[in-house]
């Protein structure tokens, strides 16, 4: 192995394109045909990751609080007050049955993802086609 | 069908993606830490980072370029502006570039037919070609399965890590079926292992379900695979005699053997 030149590509990109056809750039002209069908989304990129977040700390614990899932913070009671719901499913369950961890459903393709698949593959096809 | 063989990227590099339609699944983890592994081997790596959040490409240290396989599949870009060497010896690394992420929605199939393109085009250089993939369903997923010998799929053993993958061994059975019928599933991988119970229940699910797909070793969880991105190096070089790191080396040596084994087929 060995870390060779960054030049040493540009020599085998030349040998590339002159033992294959198919290899040259004016093979594959890219057509305006899409199908619109995939479901890729620009990921939010950039910018203060923490912006989401109102500077309203004590609001969103008091709004928290509320709705019943940690108490309150105040000078008076540091410590958070115990929880007296018992978890739903404590000394219901003591052994899960074969099967049960991961069930056949989750084995399966998700509904609709054959059929992203197929009407990108048959896109390709299409706007490969038609460059022709 | 159309005949499938000029999507197929050049015969002598295998060109290997890993993917799984599930976030966090272990994509990047599995990519860096096998062309870590490979390249310890003395093999040439390429890793190709398809994914727009660029993980792969901080992880091995590269910056976000502004040209990438979109610019370089329409012929106006070398190589040489192409590839950047990573922290790595042995990898060599295409980063992520913003041009994966078209700006209209009708551009979608026409990146996804670039991408294909510019695998066609890359050089008969490296040894192995490894692609991280988007977790989404979509072209940036699908494309590489075109141009691709054989797919990895890591897996996180949660119960809800499992619709990924099947849902990428749809898509290769799709793809094989339309555009590429080289591309087969490489082996499933299942990543992050905990001593958990559930844990051990959904890998032990994956084997009675696909088999000898599954590897017979998997990476374990380990607090390095957090701490070795912060440190822009693989997990191999991180920590190069943890256990976690082992985990990485017996994972490549046994997809080469696959690779072996299916080169003498």
């Amino acid at each position: 192995m060995g870390d060779r030149p960054i030049s040493s590509f540009e020599e085998a990109e030349r040998a590339a394109f002159r033992s294959s056809t198919a290899a040259t750039p004016g093979a594959f002209a890219a057509s305006a045909i899409a199908t619109g069908s995939v479901s890729d989304r620009p990921p939010t990129l950039g910018g203060d990751p923490l912006a989401r977040f109102p500077a309203e700390p004590e609001a969103i614990r008091a709004t928290v609080a509320r709705s019943g899932r940690i108490p309150a913070a105040s000078p008076s009671s540091a410590e958070p007050l115990p929880d007296p719901t018992p978890p739903v499913n404590a000394g219901t369950r003591t052994r899960r049955q074969p099967g049960e961890t991961a069930p056949e459903s989750l084995l399966r393709a998700p509904a609709g993802a054959v059929s992203v698949a197929d009407d990108f593959f048959d896109g390709l096809v299409r706007q490969v086609e038609g460059d022709r | 069908m159309v005949s499938s063989d000029r999507w197929k990227a050049t015969a002598d590099v295998r060109v290997i993606t890993v993917t799984n339609n599930k976030g966090g699944s272990g994509k990047t983890t599995m990519t860096v830490s096998l062309a870590s592994a490979f390249a310890e081997r003395g093999l040439r790596v390429l890793v190709v980072d398809l994914d727009p959040q660029g993980s792969a490409t901080e992880w091995l240290g590269g910056g976000e370029a502004e040209t990438g396989l979109v610019e370089y599949s329409k012929g106006g870009v070398r190589i040489a502006d192409l590839v950047v060497a990573s922290t790595t010896p042995g990898i060599h690394l295409v980063p992520a570039s913003p041009s994966l992420v078209p700006s209209g929605e009708s551009s979608r199939n026409e990146t996804g037919l670039a991408i294909i393109r510019a695998f066609v085009r890359l050089p008969r250089y490296w040894d192995l070609v490894l692609v991280d993939t988007s977790a989404t369903l979509g072209y940036l997923s699908l494309a590489p399965l075109v141009a691709s010998d054989r797919v990895v799929i890591p897996v996180e053993p949660h119960a809800l890590g499992l619709p990924g993958v099947a849902s990428v061994i749809a898509s290769i059975e799709r793809a094989r079926l339309r555009v590429n019928p080289h591309v087969e599933l490489l082996g499933i991988v299942a990543c992050r292992v905990t001593a958990s119970i559930h844990a051990r229940e959904v890998v032990a699910r994956l084997r009675e379900r696909f088999g000898s797909g599954v590897l017979e070793h998997s990476i374990r969880d380990s607090i390095q695979i957090a701490e070795a991105p912060a440190l822009r190096l693989p997990i191999t070089t991180y920590a190069p005699t943890s256990p976690v790191a082992e985990d990485c080396r017996a994972i490549a040596k046994e997809l080469l053997d696959r690779l072996g084994d299916l080169e003498s087929d």
